[in-house]
């Protein structure tokens, strides 16, 4: 393997019941400063690969590796220094913060039970909860630094979580991640639930800390828009395998399945020079429970040919350092475009669960 | 002087006497999609719960005119008003989960919706199927219960209902912005299509000005209660004139090329 990868996922799957949620995804993760995106739409499993990354949902195939280590047989104390390693922030703050706690107890909670409170003279001895008043004061100040570092004024440790805006939540929950010094950050939809100026924050936010503390993250989102000055990679899901990966520069510039050309045309564009013809699919993303035969994309592909309805395409490279999963990635990648936006459809497929 | 369908004139929403929406002016006409822009707590929502009536259940004054078809809503009785709310002004919202009862299906809150209004059964049902048609989806998906929907069908089961209602106003307030960028570019498609077809009035709320650039006519931008600048959609995102416009735009993320 090699030295430069952090987090190295092969194979991966992961099933409720007989609902195949991830369904055999590869992706490598390399060491801070960096970033990866993990793009879909609901449904597509990426929310999954990445709480089955942090160990919250039990895979059911492949490896996961951090520096080297297995990630999936850690038990007990490994497992915790792992999952102190690596962070989650999730998308909706208003639900991963305790209410009852105000938001400088909240963050001294986590130092304190990953026994970093007060380090420097006390070392070691401040245990859980049984801090005395010097100590108590050493996780303010650590809490302080914690939210200056979030772009937070420091004050706001004796509010509650309702007392701030959706973008001040999300931050208290990036400081919350960073106060165990974790190497890797899953950003699971960190924005989808802020309007746009809160997004542009947070996002800048992620920037200057991804070089401040050479952070790795994995940035799973909807929206392609946010991919661009924050991750070198991407990984296209879609129904739970991987559509397409690549550098997010040619990617973007240069889709090879049509599926990222389609999510590619679906971001609003504000100038009117960079619209495209609109692609839009037919039917909501199937359920995982119901993978067509054949390309699992087939039923929405305004480029679907008789091969796709019946061989699965293997994921396999199309260009250097980059993978598509169809069997016209050559042609898309070379330019080939569905005829004219489909503006009207006859009848929706529906897609019924 | 013509007249547009929808008039806002010197509307005033506060709680407690303070206020926290003011829009001096704002006309939508048919088939015309007019945007309201701006951050969380810029007034934006409370501008749609005082145009249908609703701000005062939230417990604020509102003072001004909002006229349909040059009639005057503000002040009118509970009763007057139930009639004009849903029937002629719809409105779709956020989360369309929460606007549907789960414990019902589907089928029975919007004909029940319709009944409401003074269909009788049959017309409800044979409106309700040809509005699910309309929207893009299967009449079928009627007999299945909210949660077995997902949150794009929903929102278009939504719009649906204004349509079997033959709205003239549709009040959509950040319709997409809990749904997935592709889902979003079907309803966005499919509000472009009411408003050319239909000649519905859409006045369309969202935060995203990528979104507003794409879709409205015209736009008002809303900062601290206040409409800071409004006009054609194109010239206030080629020119924009207010400095919050200007940041607005700057926060917009782009895919470049």
């Amino acid at each position: 393997m090699a030295d430069d990868i952090l987090l190295d996922v092969r194979d991966l799957r992961v099933s409720f019941g007989p609902v195949r949620a991830v369904d055999g995804v590869s992706l490598a993760i390399s060491r801070g400063p960096f970033g990866i995106a993990l793009v879909g739409e609901s449904g597509s499993g990426k929310t999954t690969v990445g709480r089955a990354i942090l160990r919250l949902v039990p895979a059911s195939g492949g490896t996961i590796a951090f520096d080297g280590q297995d990630v999936l047989g850690l038990r007990g104390p490994r497992l915790r220094a792992y999952r102190r390693a690596v962070q989650i922030v999730f998308q909706d703050a208003d639900n991963s913060l305790d209410p009852r706690m105000r938001i400088g107890t909240t963050l001294g909670e986590v130092l304190i039970a990953h026994g970093l409170a007060g380090r420097g003279a006390l070392g070691g001895l401040a245990g859980r909860g049984a801090l005395g008043g010097r100590a108590t004061a050493r996780v303010a100040a650590q809490v302080a630094a914690l939210l200056s570092e979030a772009a937070l004024d420091p004050a706001l440790a004796s509010r509650y979580p309702h007392q701030l805006s959706g973008g001040q939540r999300q931050r208290v929950a990036i400081a919350r991640a960073l106060a165990v010094s974790p190497r890797l950050l899953v950003l699971d939809e960190p924005t989808s639930a802020l309007d746009v100026t809160a997004q542009a924050r947070i996002l800048a936010l992620v920037r200057r800390l991804r070089d401040e503390r050479q952070l790795a993250y994995l940035l799973i989102t909807h929206n392609l828009a946010i991919i661009p000055g924050l991750c070198e990679q991407m990984v296209v899901l879609y129904l739970g395998r991987v559509a397409e990966s690549g550098p997010t520069g040619e990617l973007l510039a240069r889709p090879a399945h049509p599926y990222t050309l389609a999510l590619r045309s679906a971001v609003p564009e504000i100038d009117a020079a960079a619209r495209r013809s609109r692609i839009i699919l037919p039917g909501d993303t199937p359920q995982a429970g119901s993978t067509p035969p054949g390309c699992p994309f087939h039923p929405r592909c305004p480029l679907a040919i008789d091969v796709c309805r019946t061989t699965v395409p293997p994921l396999q490279a199309v260009a250097p350092g980059r993978q598509a999963a169809c069997h016209r990635a050559g042609e898309v990648l070379s330019g080939l475009r569905p005829p004219g936006a489909p503006a009207q459809l006859a009848e929706d497929p529906g897609r019924p669960r | 002087m013509s007249q547009a369908k929808l008039e806002v004139r010197d509307l005033r929403v506060s709680f407690a006497g303070h206020p926290v929406a003011s829009v001096p002016e704002l006309n939508v006409d048919g088939g015309e999609i007019v945007g309201l822009a701006g951050e969380s707590g810029s007034g934006k929502s409370m501008t749609i719960l005082a145009v249908l009536g609703l701000a005062g259940t939230a417990g604020a004054a509102v003072t001004g005119s909002v006229r349909l078809d040059g009639q005057e809503l503000i002040g009118l009785s509970a009763a007057r008003l139930r009639a004009i709310r849903g029937r002629r002004i719809a409105a779709i919202f956020q989360s369309p989960a929460l606007a549907f009862n789960p414990v019902f299906r589907v089928g029975a809150i919007v004909s029940r919706t319709l009944r409401q209004h003074g269909l009788s059964g049959a017309e409800a049902t044979a409106r309700a199927d040809a509005a699910m048609r309309s929207v893009l989806l299967p009449p079928e998906l009627l007999d299945r219960y909210p949660a077995q929907l997902s949150g794009g069908q929903l929102q278009r089961v939504a719009i649906a209902l204004a349509l079997a209602l033959r709205a003239e106003v549709l009040l959509a307030d950040e319709p997409t912005s809990a749904l997935d960028v592709t889902v979003q570019a079907e309803v966005l498609e499919l509000l472009r299509e009411l408003r050319d077809s239909r000649g519905m009035a859409v006045l369309f709320v969202s935060h995203d000005l990528a979104v507003i650039a794409e879709l409205c006519d015209r736009v008002a931008i809303m900062r601290a209660g206040q409409v800071v600048e409004q006009g054609p959609t194109g010239q206030v995102i080629a020119a924009p004139r207010h400095d919050y416009t200007r940041e607005l735009l700057a926060a917009v993320p782009r895919l470049g090329e």
